[in-house]
């Protein structure tokens, strides 16, 4: 097949782009072991008040992992709990978080920690708190009428 | 060489010689403004918290 030398060279750059990306996929995945905050962790819904870490929510120092606390977060129509945390300045934190009800949203406003929280599933993600200040939590997926009310604040404090 | 013959030769080398230059110049153009667009999302995600 004739082709042209042009036609070649932009060919080989979309190519190299999608192995490129193939292999970050791959090694994020295998390597690295990165998965997403929503991952074959199940409980049931009815009994989440019942269920460890979720009958304790709220922040807790734990020893012996790669993170310095669990923010434990149970979601429910139309609030958070708890309402208020207090993080030190630096921790790396695993936020742990379900719902009771429907599916909500977990969103740090300014920050990359975002996920989804069905019935059912447990949703985790680790981040590091770096700066200090307000952040704003908010449900970013629609759950009813209280919708627009529904969010929580974290405190980064020295 | 029947008149039909030579001008189909010349039809082919005539499309062989058409200049792709402008072609690759605005697909590499398109093409950084793309790796652009992933870098910048990439530093957002690293700069946020």
């Amino acid at each position: 097949m004739h082709m042209h030398k042009y036609e070649k060279i932009w060919l080989i750059c979309g190519i190299t782009a999608l192995i490129v990306f193939l292999a970050v996929i791959g090694v994020s995945a295998f390597y690295l072991g990165n998965k997403p905050p929503s991952c074959l962790t199940t409980i049931n819904p009815e009994k989440v008040d019942q269920t460890a870490p979720f009958n304790k929510p709220g922040l807790h120092k734990v020893e012996g992992q790669e993170w310095d606390y669990d923010l434990v977060i149970v979601a429910s129509t139309f609030t958070f709990n708890p309402m208020n945390v207090k993080i030190p300045i630096g921790s790396k934190v695993r936020i742990i978080a379900t719902t009771k009800d429907v599916v909500h949203g977990f969103e740090v406003a300014g920050t990359d920690i975002n996920m989804m929280l069905e019935p059912g599933y447990v949703s985790e993600y680790t981040a590091t708190f770096k700066k200090q200040g307000e952040f704003l939590i908010v449900c970013n997926e629609y759950c009813g009428t209280g919708h627009h009310l529904m969010f929580s604040k974290i405190e980064v404090v020295k | 060489m029947s008149d039909k013959e030579q001008e189909a030769i010349e039809t082919t080398e005539e499309e062989d010689k058409t200049s792709l230059q402008g072609t690759l110049l605005s697909v590499f153009f398109v093409g950084l403004f793309i790796v652009a667009s992933w870098i910048s999302v990439y530093l957002l995600f690293l700069n946020r918290l």
